[in-house]
Parts: C-alpha cells; sequence; structure tokens
C-alpha cells in the first residue's frame, strides 16, 4: 500500500522508523562516547596539567586528610567535610580530588578585581573614607537561593573569566601609587580559597595595606582561626534566623556560623554583621528581633549590624525588592533592640546610611550610598559629646 | 386625478431630491466632523505621550529619592502652592486685559496688511505698544515669578536631606533607569560602565593582526554612532575623536591585566568624547539665562511640577507602594 504522500523525493514510513533508530541510538550513546572521550583526555592530562584546562593555575590545598587504605581525600575546610574521590570536585566547585591529592583552583587567579568605596565590603565602622582593592575568586560552598554574585559566586574558576597573570608585587606597587588603603575578600566566599587569602593578605600586610574580608562564615575552626590572623576586620554575613532558613535557602547549617562569629570576635577582630532582607524569607519581625538579639548578646551592641535591601537575583526573581517601608522597620527592631549602629545598605539617599552616636545621637558621618559626604569624627570620639564611637577610625 | 397623481409625483419626487441633498450635506460634515475628531485624537494622544514621558521619569526620580511621607505631604503642599501662584500670575486681571489687547490690534494690522497694502495710520504704533507691553509684562511676569522658584527652592531644600538633593542635582529624565546593582544610588540616567569596560574587554583580547587590520573600521564605526545619535560632528571633530580614541585603546591594549582592572573604571568613562550639548547649554544659560523663561532650579523643576501632584497623592493614599 502506498501512500498518497509518498512521492519520488519523500522517504517511505519504514525508512523513516529506520533512521529514528539510528538516531536515537546515536542520540543515546553520546554521553557514553564524550565521557569516554572526557576520562581519556583527563587520564593523558593528568602528567602534566593535572586535568586543569591550559592556563589554569591550581596549588595543593590546605586543610585535607586522606582516606586510609584509598583515594579518596576529605576536605576539612567547611563543615560539609565531604569526602572526594578521585577526579571529583567538591560543593565549592573550588577544590578537587586529583589522584588522591586535593587541589584548589582559588589560587592566583581572580575572577573580580574592583576598586571599591569599603562601605561595599561591607564595613562601616572600618576607616569609612578608604577605597579598597575588591578581589574574589569564583565558586562558593553556599548556594543562597538570592546569590547576588551569582555569574561568580554559582561558577567555577575553570569557567569563569580569570586575572591570569596575577601578580601580588604589582598589584601591592599599583595600589600604593594609587591611594588605595587596602584590599577586600569579597563578592563571593573568599573563606573558600585559604589559601591564596591568607598569602597575599600576609604579603599585604608588610607593606602597611587594611586587610578586610566579608564571609558567609560557613568554614571550620582551624581554618578560620588561620585566616584571621591576617585581617584587621571581618564582616559576617547572618543570613536568616533558624536552622531552617539556612537549610532550605542557603544550603548550608546555623550552628558554624555563629560560631565563626563568637570566634572571629574572640580573636579581637573587628566584625561587623550583614543581613540581606528577604521578603517571605526573613523580614518578619520575629526573624529580624531574633538576629539582633543574638547579635546583642553575643557579639555585643556596639558590633555594627548592616542590613542589606534585596534585589530580585538568581532563584528569587520573583519576590519583590525590599521595600524602604520594611528597611525602616528592621532598621528600628534593631535599634530598639539596643544595637548601637544598626545600618541600611543598597538603599540611597537614606537617613540609615548615617553614622550616628550612641550617646547624643547627632550624625557623625554622612553617606549618599557608600560614598562619605561628611565626617565630623575627631580622634574615634563624637566631635558633639566626646563618646568614644566604637570601630577602627584612624 | 391625472394633476394629483402629477402633483404627488412632483412632491415625492421633490422630497427624495430634498432628501438627498440633506443627506450628502449632513454625510459631508460628517465626514468632516470625523476627520476632525480623528486629528483631535492623535493630538491627544500626543499630548499623553509627552505627560507619560514625564510622569515615568518624575516617578524614576521619587523611586530613587526614598522619602518619608512627611516629606511627601510637604512637598505635595509646596506644588500646590506654586501652582496656585502660577496660576494667580497668569489669571491677573492686568495681564490678561494687556493680553487681549495685543490680540485685538495685532489681529486688526494682520487683516490690513492681508490686503495687499501697508497699514496705514495709527494702527501700526498701537500694535506695537501693545506687543512691546507684553513683552514687558511677561519679562516683569518671569522675574517676580523667578524670584518666587527661587523661595520655593529654599522651601524644598529645607524639606530633603543634602543627600537627597545631590540625588535631584545630579538626575537625568529616563525612561527605564539603568539596573546597576555596584551603584545603590541610580535614580536617573546613572553612568553605568559596565557596557563600557565589556566593549574594552573584548578589544583586549582581539589579537595583534586582527586589531591592526580592524581598528580603523572599529574607531570609525564607534565615531559615526556617537555622531548620529548624541551630535553631528564635523569632519574636523571626527578625526579628532578617531586620534584620541586609537590612543585611548592602543593605551588599553598594551596595559597589564591589573593596571586594566585598576584603570577600567576609568577608561571607560573615557570613552565618551567631551559632551558639546552639554557646554553650549551652559554657556547659553550664562548668556541668557533662563532664555526669556523664569529661571529654575532642578529639584523645583523635577519635583514641583504640576504633574507630581496627582503622583504625591497616589502614593500619600497609599495605591503605590513607598
Amino acid at each position: 500500500m502506498t501512500s498518497r504522500y509518498n512521492t519520488s523525493d519523500s522517504i517511505s514510513r519504514r525508512d523513516f522508523i529506520h533512521y529514528m533508530k539510528k538516531l536515537g541510538i546515536s542520540m543515546a550513546m553520546a554521553p557514553v562516547v564524550l565521557k569516554a572521550l572526557e576520562l581519556l583526555g583527563a587520564g593523558g592530562e593528568q602528567g602534566s596539567a593535572h586535568g586543569a584546562s591550559a592556563g589554569t593555575i591550581f596549588k595543593h590545598a590546605d586543610f585535607q586528610e586522606r582516606i586510609p587504605g584509598t583515594s579518596n581525600v576529605r576536605c576539612t575546610l567547611c563543615p560539609r567535610r565531604e569526602v572526594l574521590k578521585p577526579g571529583q570536585t567538591g560543593f565549592c566547585r573550588i577544590r578537587k580530588n586529583i589522584d588522591g591529592e586535593l587541589v584548589t583552583y582559588g589560587y592566583d587567579q581572580p575572577c573580580i578585581m574592583n576598586v571599591d568605596p569599603i562601605g561595599k565590603n561591607p564595613l562601616f565602622n572600618f576607616h569609612p573614607e578608604m577605597t579598597v582593592l575588591a578581589i574574589a575568586h569564583a565558586g562558593c560552598n553556599l548556594r543562597c537561593l538570592y546569590c547576588q554574585n551569582w555569574q561568580y559566586a554559582m561558577e567555577s574558576p575553570l569557567n569563569t573569566r580569570n586575572i591570569t597573570s596575577f601578580n601580588s608585587g604589582e598589584i601591592v606597587s599599583k595600589i600604593k601609587a594609587r591611594s588605595i588603603g587596602g584590599i577586600s575578600f569579597t563578592y563571593t566566599e573568599p573563606a573558600c580559597c585559604p589559601e591564596f587569602v591568607s598569602e597575599f593578605a600576609s604579603y599585604c600586610g608588610e607593606f602597611g595595606l587594611k586587610r578586610t574580608i566579608c564571609t558567609a562564615g560557613f568554614i571550620e575552626k582551624a581554618p578560620l582561626r588561620k585566616l584571621l590572623k591576617h585581617f584587621d576586620a571581618v564582616t559576617i554575613t547572618f543570613k536568616g534566623p533558624d536552622k531552617n532558613f539556612y537549610q532550605n535557602v542557603t544550603s548550608a547549617t546555623l550552628k558554624p556560623v555563629l560560631d565563626s562569629m563568637v570566634l572571629t570576635k574572640s580573636e579581637g577582630k573587628w566584625l561587623e554583621v550583614a543581613t540581606l532582607v528577604v521578603p517571605t524569607l526573613n523580614d518578619d519581625r520575629k526573624s529580624l528581633a531574633t538576629i539582633a538579639r543574638w547579635i546583642k548578646d553575643n557579639l555585643g551592641k556596639n558590633t555594627p549590624w548592616i542590613l542589606e535591601k534585596f534585589e530580585p537575583q538568581y532563584r528569587l526573581k520573583r519576590l519583590p525588592p525590599t521595600s524602604q517601608s520594611t528597611m525602616e522597620t528592621a532598621r528600628k527592631i534593631g535599634l530598639d533592640t539596643g544595637l548601637e549602629f544598626v545600618y541600611i545598605s543598597n538603599l540611597a539617599p537614606h537617613t540609615g546610611n548615617h553614622t550616628y552616636c550612641p550617646s547624643c545621637g547627632k550624625v557623625l558621618i554622612k553617606r549618599l550610598g557608600f560614598k562619605v559626604l561628611d565626617n565630623s569624627m575627631k580622634n574615634s570620639k563624637c566631635c558633639f559629646c566626646g563618646h568614644t564611637i566604637s570601630g577602627v577610625w584612624v | 386625478m391625472k394633476k394629483l397623481i402629477k402633483m404627488k409625483k412632483k412632491l415625492l419626487l421633490g422630497t427624495l431630491g430634498i432628501f438627498l441633498i440633506f443627506s450628502t450635506w449632513t454625510s459631508g460634515e460628517l465626514h468632516a466632523a470625523g476627520d476632525s475628531d480623528e486629528k483631535e485624537d492623535i493630538r491627544e494622544s500626543y499630548k499623553n505621550v509627552n505627560l507619560l514621558h514625564q510622569e515615568i521619569s518624575t516617578i524614576n526620580l521619587l523611586n530613587g529619592l526614598y522619602l518619608t511621607r512627611d516629606q511627601m505631604k510637604e512637598i505635595l503642599s509646596l506644588a500646590g502652592d506654586l501652582r496656585k501662584d502660577r496660576e494667580e500670575m497668569i489669571n491677573s486681571t492686568e495681564f490678561k486685559a494687556t493680553l487681549k489687547e495685543a490680540e485685538k490690534l495685532l489681529g486688526e494690522l494682520r487683516n490690513e496688511i492681508q490686503k495687499g497694502s501697508p497699514a496705514r495710520g495709527e494702527l501700526p504704533h498701537e500694535a506695537h505698544r501693545a506687543d512691546h507691553h507684553l513683552k514687558e509684562m511677561k519679562k516683569e511676569r518671569n522675574i517676580s515669578l523667578s524670584k518666587k522658584l527661587k523661595e520655593y527652592d529654599i522651601k524644598l531644600n529645607s524639606i530633603l536631606t543634602d543627600e537627597q538633593m545631590s540625588v535631584v542635582n545630579s538626575f537625568k529624565p529616563c525612561l527605564t533607569p539603568p539596573k546597576n546593582l555596584r551603584d545603590p544610588v541610580r535614580a536617573g540616567q546613572a553612568s553605568d560602565n559596565m557596557g563600557a569596560i565589556k566593549r574594552l574587554r573584548r578589544l583586549r583580547d582581539l589579537p595583534d593582526e586582527v586589531w591592526e587590520k580592524r581598528k580603523d573600521r572599529i574607531i570609525s564605526r564607534m565615531v559615526d554612532r556617537y555622531s548620529k545619535r548624541k551630535y553631528e560632528m564635523t569632519g574636523e571633530e571626527k578625526l579628532q575623536e578617531k586620534n584620541r580614541l586609537t590612543a585611548l585603546f592602543e593605551q588599553v591594549r598594551n596595559m597589564s591585566e591589573t593596571e586594566f582592572e585598576l584603570e577600567k573604571e576609568a577608561l571607560a568613562e573615557n570613552i565618551r568624547p567631551e559632551d558639546k550639548i552639554e557646554g553650549l547649554v551652559k554657556e547659553l544659560e550664562f548668556r541668557k539665562p533662563g532664555h526669556g523663561r523664569p529661571k529654575m532650579t532642578r529639584p523645583v523643576r523635577f519635583l514641583l511640577n504640576d504633574h507630581i501632584i496627582p503622583i504625591l497623592e497616589e502614593r500619600l493614599e497609599g495605591k503605590q507602594g513607598v
């Protein structure tokens, strides 16, 4: 039986089914073939480049434990304490097990280098007029659904455009020549690259540059202690009030973050806490009051709390930006709890951007966004009432 | 009987004729009315588009100012007062009388000279005098309005914070403000260098032989685009611009990665040629302040205009979130 559509140019139903079968088989086989090719390629490179793409820098990673009798390695950098098989990359996309050795790609190849005001770190009570060189490597050990830098944080350093000719000496001399006050590791999760971060921060310290870091604090105590040695000021993001929030929104746990904040304070480092106020997730009075109370009780009332306005990003694009009134309510909750410095960030111009004297209530540092317009502090003291203002000012 | 039938026929034909004439006339009238309706409609739409432009721009500014409810109330009351003051000046009986007289005399003069010969007698002098008087009144009105506007500017200064004033003073009206997450202060056309930095990165990535081959075309295209979009450049200006950009891009290509990353913002700013129009506007403002119109500061222009009143009323009623 011939079809009325069957012309000399067209194919028969039988042929069509035959071709589709072939196509189906080849499509099903494609991933297997590609994987085989990848393995062959990786095997070939292991002797020289250890599986890294050309030009990629990697280094032996600190904080690792070999699992006895296997080629598996446990990463002891963050509380995940992942066990990685050979060829496997960690959750952070930065650390990888190559032949039983954990290496890091987060070394000497940052993907971001910007000259920023220190307020962007964010740090408000630490050399407020200083500009810093902000540096970041790709990768992060959290999966915050609202990540504001997801283009870099949710990528491996192998997939981003990196600065491959990173030269510490050149950078320090250029920073100094431009009167940039220091360096800041921010944007992504610097704690995932402790090797690079400590080394470069330590080098910068030798030249009198200020060193600051912004981290989620989801890191083990030993690496954090080692990191803190090289920094003058730290910002830790306190993302949500309870473990459910951390689990559902950030894919991390709360306890290590709280421990990190307490440890940073006890090590005598200047600490500021930042919270991104996300509508419907952590913007209710109870959540904000819980965070504020915890900061006051465990870190002290003089610890600045920076409330950041959320802009719909990454996987939470359906949410609206945080409203001005919510930010103002959040600030009021912080102040009512007894915190002395509660700032509103990412929303300007606003009176919540300024630094006020906790004693007389007068404005000491006027800001427009991150820009300092006027600073009336005198030697760490309020110029109106003489009250000593907590922070690092000179 | 036949006569009666004839008469009836005539009557019928006459009625039909009258009906035809009437219907043709009315259809023409209707057509003309339809035409004018359409014109009116288009004019109305143009007016609405302009108004919407201004309203959107004002809303963008308000969204970037984060005004408190008290500030909104005060600005609303100030805008209302200014509108009243303006209307009072425009509707003053003296001004109205002068305007009417000038209208009447200039109309007579127009009709007179339309006849083909120059106007004679007192009419040209009277028309000229009335016109001059009107201009003088306008000038006086503008001077007193300028004084009033200055007072309003001072009042507005006391309502807004210094930072809000700074945002208003640097505001550039726009329909969609660029979303630059690196800078939280973004009310209007805030300068955003992301695109320019990307272009510079692409230029740095070009291999030497490709750059040498294509640089003239790349730079010419950039200069032509700027000349088309911003202001017409003379041949000499274009040449100067091309030389400047060639030097800039050579410098960018020869920089080390670190140097480029540290300098990228400043370099991106430098891609844009000098805005001569801005310079000319400033010069005009200096040489002929107000261009014959009352002098108005930026805060007054953007925040005390007529269309801010319904916008603020809507916000205060809670129809729109703040």
